[in-house]
């Protein structure tokens, strides 16, 4: 307890970059944080420099809506993602670092029957694979959420829902501080305000990055670079099949304690929660255009608003205190690409759309498995590039151009 | 029959004991209200290709170069197919349409110019055409949403009374 | 404070109203013996920033309990539970020559102006009361929300919310009072220049006996003519830019103000009126594009780099020093209270200074860290402060730190009003209100609304087999494919072949996306040699005009695709009786040889013209009629009418998904999903992979060659039991397949339904086990429709 009141530094000062590491990482986000994370926990490669083009936390990982879960569609992702949430809720410890994650459970609102549908498919899916997960009803919803409006008075009524009690918030900025702290104090090196321009090759593979603040020199790259991926994987010769969108968010201001439970609503494409600050975090679905541009529009706060006071009447006067934006990397079957590329030694973890900050620590793990022992381990290896040219895709999609 | 006599509205016969009647999809909505016109049976015919060609004292609407939409009476909409140069198509039964007044309505109804009109844009959130003459606007949009546009128009109009 | 239920009102500007409830918000008990002082109390020493991320960790299971008291400490104002919407906001769009933001000096001059060079419309909007200006026009108490892309600038009028789009924005929205950092600047007592000429002005209140003034500006300086006209009694004016004492602080008891020690002396008082100069309110400007730049001469930031069409005016862009920059901080000397960087989020200098000292050491990182600018006054009082903080403690300057990103909103602005009135359109097709007559429960397709069934989804399925239906059939897209190139075109998009086609024909045809999966499916009637009608699924239509259009722009054929989807109405008459009733109100002959299945004929039907189509998804004997959707209703009633004594009777959605599952008929994005390609579907017989070329033809041709991965098939349970759609095919206790669709079949006794499954298991009569309500129930795989598998109801 006394150690609260000691000031102790999080991470050391940024150093000069060296000319050589055994690894780079690209992307000082909660997914290159933790790879290196556990690439000195796990394996002992402390040898390893992370470069971040802005402050860490800066990106994708300072912008979620923050909700971790397990209720995937496909079998190959709701194991990879249970995976990520059992070591999410140890992660506090293991970090010696209160990441505040409250697991309050999560609710997939359900508006229409072929909604319910795709409900009862997660829920079997995920029962099969001892997730909890399963599809309640409205008399049931109602007890888990009595502030949810679950009237016919309204334009879309809601028929079901798939309740995941393991479901949980998290704060965001503490997943990135602990995990940053936690590989620097096993040698790696965070280098903010450091951006990488271009990628070294020779023979196929990589030899070394450029970067703003001089040369590195390096056997293995790893991009986790998420809305910028195909302008990395453009300097290491790999193509990827991404596109950039922006997804948008909101607070209010914060209200006293009102809403308990995750609430999810794909049909309106609103997520709404109450964070432990007491503010209401709304967050919405992917604009339908691709863009590296990261300004919030307007529009997005008056529909994210008509369907929040839908689902909550009661949030009528709360009022929105700040709006922003994020790039999310949108792969073509909502499923993410992880692992090696055609060029040895450089490798990637993209394609995550709006689900890579729940994958943080299970991204961590197996990469820095992957680097370590020349495997790619089982949990991610339906997740390669090459699944696109052998046609083996992993369809989180319900339905041809529908997300959910 | 010939043609596309099924999509026009005039074609269809009496007799034999059918009588057959038209609906408008707004004439529920606007039940008892006498603040909007239903202009839904208004002839309103596509053309597409050449329509610089289209000639006569007609109220032609451009939407694209290659298309325009001529409206007129119920009554002439038969002989207009026949005659419009390029493909005719009849819209009459696609556009539900309706007259309003009033530029504060519209405000509240479209962010289109409305100095800058006819216009295709988006009225109470459904596509549409919108026409203006003075004060009075006349709307033409898909008849599914009808109903919809209809009770957002009334709601709107209430909400300035 | 909570007012008439409304959280987190700021009172000190919000105008009275009759009858109105006010309380106060955050406290336990009253303000005055508010027992969360405690927490505040020991708080001095006990949670300093990052306190949470720090403590509560051991042991894990007593996590949930510690966190919901932060919840609950958490938080400002409360929301009643039971509230529901007022339904009184409106939006209304907007667009002004010149629209005019903040009415002070500036902006009623730059309003003048504009109006007398009558440069067309001219709006002027003002948080408080406008002057009237003619020609001009005001919109008052009102808020400019933000500057959104396209000059889109929302304006917060109450009740109603102005979309505005100028031809010119003027943004004088003024400065920003700052406050001064040292102990005691969070006692009430303390307050800034603005404050103290509202109490005056406004309401005539007198804010203390005794003040002290400590001003780095003027604006510290005028109010003091303003006190002694109150009768506030000046015991020290301090003008920073003259005379900088080493120590300030403010002390007090139960939270006011008592007294104020400047370096060593102690003045009793009861105000305490500070000013840290005066920064630009920019936001707007950087909302809209302008840069925020440093100036180091005045200590503040300003904007400059204007966009086009965006102009400052007044305060917020005036260049003359009327402040010394003030210290980022006073020492306080022995002084007791805490010093405050940010009030809203309870944040102190000592705070920031550990989070620097952390590592915390870039402003953003700061921010996120310590919560500074994060609270409901959105960084209008503590931006700038701790700038000034954090450039002391980091040896570095104002102008290399910079600011944080200037977000939008600028005010806080509600979700009622952002709202609106908040209607959703929904399709209806013309027959939509017969339906609801007829006591139909209608249900959501995309956005059509549609009968789910009229009371009696099994009893409508089976009357169907065995006498007459009728069912709206409207929200098909429907298109029309005309031109010379019509037929290559659709040779072109299609796996089918449409080439050999006769005139008067109807065929099933699956739509591909390049990638060869399945993307929408419905029938293409050849009503002319280059005349095609084709349908689509309800909620594909949009899609599939979309693609259709494309692909024309692509080709550039001799070919025009007109939408017909809403001109259009559509019902299917089906069932053993359904030729009788047809051939009662039309002329044409309907006979098998008149119009055999899957033909097409243009008719008469009770007096309207009406496409007639052959078809059979439910299963039956039956035709589809499309006509000009204004006969909806006539048709539909008149379809009743005559066919009463036949036992002609509506049905639903509902059994019309049962009785196309007989049949083992898809339902795209049911039966598929974005990964399904029409081989391992089980129609081979769509792809005719012998073409040149259609879209997605080499995706098919590498299915063929890698062989299939999965099957869709159809299943039969051992014990009658209907699985969950979306219910899962277990083999060796792992996932084996899914359920797209099951239902209890009425007609055949049967629980049928359809299902992907491994290849392996895609025999006719193979065993496969479904997981129901956690337990494996038995089924048999069948590979051709459950009910008449021949066609012959549909051919007869």
């Amino acid at each position: 307890m006394r150690d609260i009141f000691r000031t102790r530094r999080m991470w050391r000062r940024r150093g000069e970059l060296k000319p050589r590491y055994d690894v780079v990482v690209i992307g000082g986000g909660s997914h290159g944080l933790a790879t290196a994370y556990y690439l000195a926990k796990n394996h002992g490669i402390t040898n390893v420099a992370v470069l971040e083009k802005s402050y860490i936390g800066s990106g994708a990982a300072g912008r979620n809506t923050t909700i971790i879960r397990a209720n995937y569609r496909t079998p190959e992702g709701a194991e990879f993602y249970r995976s990520s949430v059992e070591l999410y809720e140890h992660l506090s410890l293991d970090l010696d670092f209160n990441l505040l994650f409250s697991q309050q459970g999560h609710l997939t609102l359900a508006h229409s029957d072929r909604a319910m549908i795709t409900m009862a498919e997660r829920a079997e899916v995920n029962q099969l694979l001892g997730i909890d997960s399963r599809l309640v009803y409205n008399d049931e919803t109602a007890r888990l959420c009595p502030e949810l409006n679950l009237s016919d008075d309204v334009t879309w009524p809601i028929l079901g829902a798939l309740y995941h009690p393991p479901g949980g918030i998290i704060r965001h900025d503490a997943v990135v501080w602990g995990l940053a702290r936690g590989a620097d104090r096993r040698g790696v090196e965070i280098h903010p305000y450091t951006e990488v321009t271009g990628i070294e090759r020779s023979n196929g593979r990589v030899t070394g990055v450029k970067t703003t603040r001089g040369e590195i020199a390096c056997d293995t790259v790893i991009s986790a670079t998420a809305g910028w991926s195909t302008l990395i994987g453009d300097m290491a010769g790999v193509p990827l099949p991404i596109t950039t969108h922006i997804l948008q968010a909101f607070v209010t201001e914060p209200l006293k304690p009102f809403l308990h439970v995750i609430i999810v609503s794909s049909q309106m494409h609103v997520y709404i929660s109450q964070t432990d600050r007491g503010e209401f975090l709304i967050g919405a679905e992917i604009e339908p255009y691709t863009t590296y541009r990261g300004t919030s529009t307007f529009p997005f706060l008056e529909y994210s608003a008509r369907h929040t006071l839908e689902l909550f009447p009661q949030l009528e006067s709360a009022k929105v205190l700040r709006q922003w934006t994020g790039l999310c990397d949108i792969s073509p079957d909502y499923s993410p690409i992880l692992g090696l590329t055609e060029v040895d030694g450089f490798l990637i973890s993209c394609g995550w759309g709006t689900y890579g900050f729940k994958a943080a620590p299970i991204v961590g793990t197996t990469l820095a498995e992957l680097v370590a022992t020349g495997r790619t381990p089982q949990l991610i290896a339906p997740f390669t590039l090459e699944r696109f040219y052998t046609d083996t895709l992993v369809s989180e999609l319900a339905a041809a151009a529908v997300s959910h | 029959m010939t043609g596309l006599d099924f999509v026009s509205l005039d074609r269809a016969v009496a007799g034999d004991g059918f009588e057959p009647r038209l609906s408008s999809p707004l004439c529920r909505a606007l039940e008892g209200s006498d603040r909007v016109l239903d202009l839904s049976f208004l002839g309103k015919i596509e053309v597409r290709g050449d329509v610089d060609a289209i000639n006569g004292d007609l109220e032609v609407v451009r939407i694209t170069p290659q298309r325009a939409l001529v409206l007129c009476a119920p009554e002439e909409a038969a002989a207009l197919r026949d005659r419009l140069p390029g493909m005719v198509i009849d819209m009459t039964a696609a556009l539900a349409g309706l007259e309003l007044h009033g530029v504060r309505t519209l405000r509240r109804l479209t962010d289109l110019d409305l100095d800058a009109l006819p216009a295709v844009g988006r009225v109470a959130d459904v596509p549409c055409l919108v026409l203006r003459n003075g004060d009075s606007f006349r709307l033409f949009f898909p008849q599914e949403y009808g109903h919809s546009v209809a009770e957002v128009v009334l709601d709107v109009l209430k909400g300035l009374e | 404070m909570t007012v008439d239920g409304v959280p987190n009102v700021r009172v000190c500007v919000e105008p009275v109203r009759e009858g109105a409830t006010v309380r106060a918000q955050n406290v336990l008990g009253s303000l005055d013996r508010d027992l969360l002082n405690v927490v505040d109390r020991i708080g001095g020493p006990f949670t300093p920033v990052g306190f949470y991320y720090r403590t509560m960790l051991r042991p894990r299971r007593l996590w949930p309990q510690y966190e919901r008291v932060l919840r609950n400490l958490a938080g400002l104002g409360c929301l009643d539970k039971s509230g529901r919407r007022s339904g009184r906001y409106d939006v209304e769009h907007r667009r002004a020559d010149v629209l005019v933001i903040g009415g002070g000096e500036a902006g009623v001059a730059a309003a003048r102006a504009a109006a007398e060079n009558s440069v067309g419309s001219v709006v002027l909007v003002d948080e408080r009361a406008a002057p009237h200006i003619d020609g001009v026009e005001t919109l008052a108490p009102a808020r400019a929300i933000g500057f959104y892309e396209g000059g889109l600038v929302p304006v917060d009028a109450g009740n109603v919310l102005y979309r505005f789009r100028a031809g010119k924005v003027v943004v004088a929205t003024g400065t920003v009072e700052q406050p001064l950092l040292f102990p005691g600047n969070d006692l009430v007592g303390v307050l800034l220049p603005q404050a103290v000429r509202r109490l005056v002005d406004d309401w005539a209140l007198k804010p203390g006996d005794r003040g002290v003034i400590v001003s780095a500006d003027g604006a510290g300086l005028d109010v003091v003519e303003q006190l002694r006209r109150a009768g506030v009694e000046i015991v020290e004016v301090v003008d920073l830019r003259e005379s900088l004492p080493s120590t300030l602080a403010a002390n007090g008891r139960r939270g006011r103000l008592e007294s104020v020690t400047i370096e060593g002396r102690e003045l009793a008082c009861d105000l305490l009126v500070m000013s840290g100069g005066r920064q630009p309110a920019y936001s707007l400007l950087a909302q809209a594009g302008a840069r925020v730049e440093y100036d180091a001469r005045r200590g503040i930031f300003v904007p400059v780099d204007l966009p086009a069409n965006v102009e400052a005016a007044g305060s917020v862009t005036e260049t003359e020093p009327a402040a010394a920059p003030p210290p980022p901080s006073f020492d306080g000397g022995d002084a007791k209270g805490r010093c405050f960087v940010c009030i809203c989020e309870d944040v102190t200098e000592k705070d920031v200074k550990r989070a620097l000292a952390e590592g915390f050491d870039s402003l953003e990182l700061a921010k996120r860290y310590t919560t500074v600018t994060m609270g409901p006054c959105q960084g209008r009082l503590c931006h700038l402060p701790s700038i000034r903080l954090y450039a002391r403690e980091t040896g570095s300057d104002e102008g290399a730190i910079g600011t944080t990103t200037a977000r939008p909103p600028w005010a806080p602005v509600s979700l009622g009003l952002l709202a609106g009135r908040g209607l959703e359109p929904a399709k209806r097709t013309a027959i939509h209100h017969r339906h609801v007559e007829l006591g139909a429960t209608m249900m959501w397709t995309g956005a059509w609304r549609r009968p789910h069934s009229y009371g009696d989804a099994a009893g409508e399925a089976r009357h169907v087999h065995e006498a007459l239906g009728l069912i709206d059939v409207s929200t098909l897209g429907k298109l029309l494919v005309e031109g010379p190139d019509a037929a290559a075109f659709l040779e072109l998009l299609y796996p089918n072949r449409f080439a050999d086609m006769k005139v008067g024909r109807v065929r099933y045809g699956v739509l591909g996306s390049d990638a060869g999966r399945i993307m929408d499916d419905g029938t293409i009637g050849r009503i002319a040699d280059d005349r095609f009608y084709v349908t689509t699924t309800s909620t594909g239509a949009d899609t599939v005009i979309e693609w259709f259009d494309w692909w024309n722009a692509v080709w550039g054929m001799d070919v025009e695709v007109v939408n017909l989807t809403g001109a259009l109405a559509a019902v299917n008459v089906a069932g053993p009786r359904s030729r009788e009733l047809l051939g009662r109100l039309t002329d044409v002959d309907v006979s098998n040889e008149g119009i055999a299945y899957l033909d097409t004929k243009e008719a008469h039907v009770a007096g309207v013209p009406c496409l007639i189509l052959r078809i059979g998804f439910v299963g039956e004997l039956g035709y589809e009629l499309h006509f000009a959707s204004p006969y909806g209703e006539y048709l539909w009633d008149t379809l009743l009418e005559r066919g009463k004594d036949l036992g002609i009777r509506p049905f639903g959605l509902e059994p019309q998904r049962i009785l196309r599952l007989e049949k083992m008929h898809i339902i795209v994005g049911q039966d598929t999903d974005s990964e399904s390609n029409v081989l391992e579907a089980g129609m081979p017989w769509i792809a005719k992979l012998d073409k040149d070329d259609f879209v997605g033809k080499w995706a098919l041709e590498h299915v063929q060659a890698r062989g299939f991965r999965e099957q869709l098939v159809g299943f039969e349970m051992a014990n009658g039991v209907v699985p969950a759609e979306g219910g899962q095919i277990v083999l060796d206790g792992r996932s084996a397949g899914r359920v797209t669709s099951a239902r209890m079949s009425p007609h055949l006794g049967k629980a049928i339904g359809m299902a992907w499954v491994r290849p392996q298991l895609a025999v006719e009569d193979a065993r496969i086990e479904i997981k129901v309500d956690g337990r494996l129930e038995a089924a048999r795989v069948r590979l051709k429709p459950f009910f008449d598998p021949k066609g012959e109801r549909l051919r007869a």
